[in-house]
């Protein structure tokens, strides 16, 4: 989801990285419904995808040179997903949640600030423990075995005059097609004729979505 | 993060105010009607210092990071 100011350093980067890495952009105005369904609520937002996992997440207007680091840590393999808590994000946690444990202790009837406590403070080491881990990841996969959403959403977003049958924007979109893990979904792919190469047509009709092809 | 608009020291800062701020109330030290508010007060600064974003900052378009 870029936004103006930063399309011209997009576009150098974009250059530079071509055949390396794929740049879709998103309109949010005209997509409000993928925008939810990616969990994303600010704009500009630049959500990088590597071997179909999303690695990255930036929110706000980043420079060219941001954006090229980013781009060359992806083809790294250097980002492995959201970036850990700083040391400062863990001491904020750390200082209110044992103060809120010490508070408990000096109260009376106390438990519910010890427990508030003790919430907070994990709040500070939660991505270090492998029951946390352990928990999402299932969480994760079991949300990933989910139907496709963005097939449907892509399908949607063709001013609704295509079906899911005759669009051919969701076999061509690569965050689609790194979502379909869902038995049903990729039966539904298979069961679809071929893609009809894209014509006028449904190059307007799927006008925000032409920065896909 | 883009939407943190406090810089480190003002949110350790919120926070140590808040917790002496719910100390104060919860406690009893502070009797009465103030005691009453600074058991609500308190919050205020612990969270905005715990998530690094202050409303207040916001409207005003200030930041301090």
């Amino acid at each position: 989801m870029p936004c103006c100011a930063m399309e011209p350093a997009l576009k150098r980067v974009e250059k530079e990285f071509a055949g390396r890495v794929d740049l879709l952009r998103i309109d949010a105005d005209q997509s409000p419904e993928l925008l939810s369904s990616l969990r994303i609520f600010g704009i500009p937002t630049l959500v990088v995808y590597h071997g179909g996992r999303e690695v990255a997440r930036q929110t706000g207007a980043q420079n060219e040179a941001g954006i090229h680091r980013l781009f060359e840590a992806a083809l790294a393999g250097q980002l492995t997903g959201p970036a850990p808590l700083s040391p400062v994000e863990r001491t904020v946690r750390l200082v209110a949640g044992l103060g809120l444990i010490g508070l408990g202790l000096t109260l009376s009837g106390g438990w519910v600030w010890i427990g508030l406590g003790a919430l907070v403070s994990f709040l500070a080491v939660y991505d270090r423990c492998p029951i946390w881990r352990a928990v999402t990841s299932w969480l994760k996969g079991r949300l990933a075995n989910r139907p496709v959403l963005e097939v449907k959403t892509y399908n949607q977003s063709c001013a609704g005059n295509l079906s899911a049958r005759q669009c051919p924007l969701h076999l061509r979109c690569p965050l689609a097609r790194n979502r379909l893990q869902h038995p049903e979904s990729r039966a539904l792919v298979r069961s679809l004729p071929p893609a009809p190469p894209p014509d006028s047509q449904w190059r307007r009709k799927c006008g925000t979505l032409r920065g896909l092809l | 993060m883009s939407w943190v608009n406090e810089a480190n020291w003002d949110r350790i800062a919120r926070v140590v105010l808040g917790l002496v701020l719910l100390y104060l109330g919860w406690s009893g030290v502070v009797g009465g009607s103030l005691g009453t508010v600074l058991k609500v007060l308190g919050f205020v600064p612990l969270l905005t210092g715990l998530i690094g974003w202050c409303p207040l900052y916001s409207l005003l378009k200030f930041r301090t990071n």
